[in-house]
């Protein structure tokens, strides 16, 4: 009975170290999703600025 | 399958960054600068630019990337890359064309330097045979400019100081944590691009506030800097969007792939071999009329043949030594002896 519920016990332990592992994981994926959109959309509209910007004063 | 290996060696990235990558850059800058009135500090910071967003489009979203922007080295490289513009502003100012190529290639000197004392990595007798031929030229270099004791020991600071923030750099593409933690092509490409984004963005703020400043100060040393009208350029635009998205990138991702590989020590000596390619490409469009002719200052030839000797030696030395490890397929970690 004894070894039955420190059995539980690890399985649960393993679980939420697996489960926290995963949130981790997950929270990883989401922040370097983010920094990566934040950094293209940054560094394109800049480009952008300087394409549209050249353009309009060599029409000019 | 010793294709495969040397492939993944970063032999033939730092061979391609010597032949192709870095004398077509410099070629495309010789041909602005003749043909356009474009600033060419301004067409540095959008072709550094284009290069990012070239990169982080090819590597998509995933892994490393806000680990790389954390990173205290992606920061020393975007901030090292601009005080290494300023001292090269001001060794154009006291030497000639042919002597500041010369003199550029002297970095791998102090690698040499900096890895056998900070990385503690192991020379061979080549290796320092090549160091000493190169710190002959150096000296032959700054002895045979015609110029007074005065400016001699200005340059020569100046030298060292570029020679130091260079190295520091290439020590950083060896170093830098994420870098190394990249595995596969897409992590590669995505954590130059966000070294790259990094590094034009501080180049560009910089650029932007002389251009600021430059409207109610006049200061002389400012004046080779770009003006905000100077950004505002159909050609310069044109130019660096086809330079940064080709020609940059693809240089940019070979240099941090072979940093990291074969180490900065060998892709510094390498790379410093691309003057040949330079001078073969040039004479290519000198005859298709394209390039004039440009003159090179005869009095440092013995000082540049023994830089470029130097060079030649180093690289060969890491190669050799390498070649029995790409053979079987096996990597060298170049921070081997750290831990």
């Amino acid at each position: 009975m004894k070894q039955r519920s420190e059995d539980d016990r690890r399985i649960k332990k393993v679980k939420v170290a697996v489960d926290k592992r995963k949130k981790m994981r997950r929270k990883d994926d989401v922040d370097n999703a983010k920094a990566y959109y934040l950094v293209v959309g940054f560094m394109g509209s800049l480009l952008f600025m300087v394409g549209i910007s050249s353009y309009i004063l060599s029409v000019k | 399958m010793f294709f495969k290996n040397l492939t993944q060696s970063g032999w033939l990235h730092a061979l391609f960054i010597a032949m192709l990558a870095y004398p077509m850059a410099s070629m495309t800058q010789k041909i602005v600068a003749s043909y356009t009135d474009v600033n060419l500090l301004a067409y540095t910071g959008v072709f550094l630019l284009s290069s990012a967003i070239a990169l982080l489009i090819i590597g998509g979203p995933g892994e490393l990337a806000n680990a790389t922007l954390k990173r205290f080295e992606t920061w020393a490289y975007a901030f090292l890359q601009i005080i290494s513009y300023i001292l090269f502003l001001f060794s154009v100012s006291y030497a000639t064309a042919t002597q500041g190529a010369a003199l550029t290639m002297i970095g791998g000197l102090f690698i040499m330097l900096f890895s056998i004392t900070f990385l503690k990595q192991k020379t061979n007798i080549f290796e320092i045979g090549g160091s000493v031929l190169m710190t002959l030229g150096l000296f032959l270099v700054i002895y045979n400019a015609d110029m007074s004791i005065e400016h001699k020991t200005i340059l020569t600071v100046i030298v060292l100081l570029r020679g130091l923030v260079v190295s520091v750099q290439k020590i950083i593409t060896e170093l830098h944590k994420t870098n190394r933690k990249a595995v596969s092509f897409k992590s590669q490409v995505r954590v130059t691009g966000f070294i790259m984004a990094v590094a034009s963005f501080v180049y560009l703020v910089f650029l932007f506030a002389i251009a600021l400043f430059k409207i109610n100060h006049d200061v002389s040393f400012f004046s080779s800097f770009p003006t905000l009208s100077d950004f505002a350029n159909k050609e310069m635009f044109l130019f660096s969007m086809f330079v940064g998205f080709i020609v940059v990138s693809s240089s940019k991702y070979c240099e941090f792939y072979a940093g990291k590989t074969i180490g900065a020590k060998y892709l510094t000596s390498i790379t410093s071999l691309q003057i040949i390619f330079v001078y073969i490409i040039e004479s290519v469009l000198i005859n298709f009329e394209v390039l004039t002719k440009s003159s090179i200052d005869h009095s440092i030839i013995i000082a540049l043949v023994l830089i470029l000797l130097g060079n030649f030696i180093i690289s060969m030395a890491g190669f050799i030594k390498d070649f029995s490890f790409i053979k079987k397929g096996e990597k060298q970690d170049t921070l081997d002896n750290l831990s």
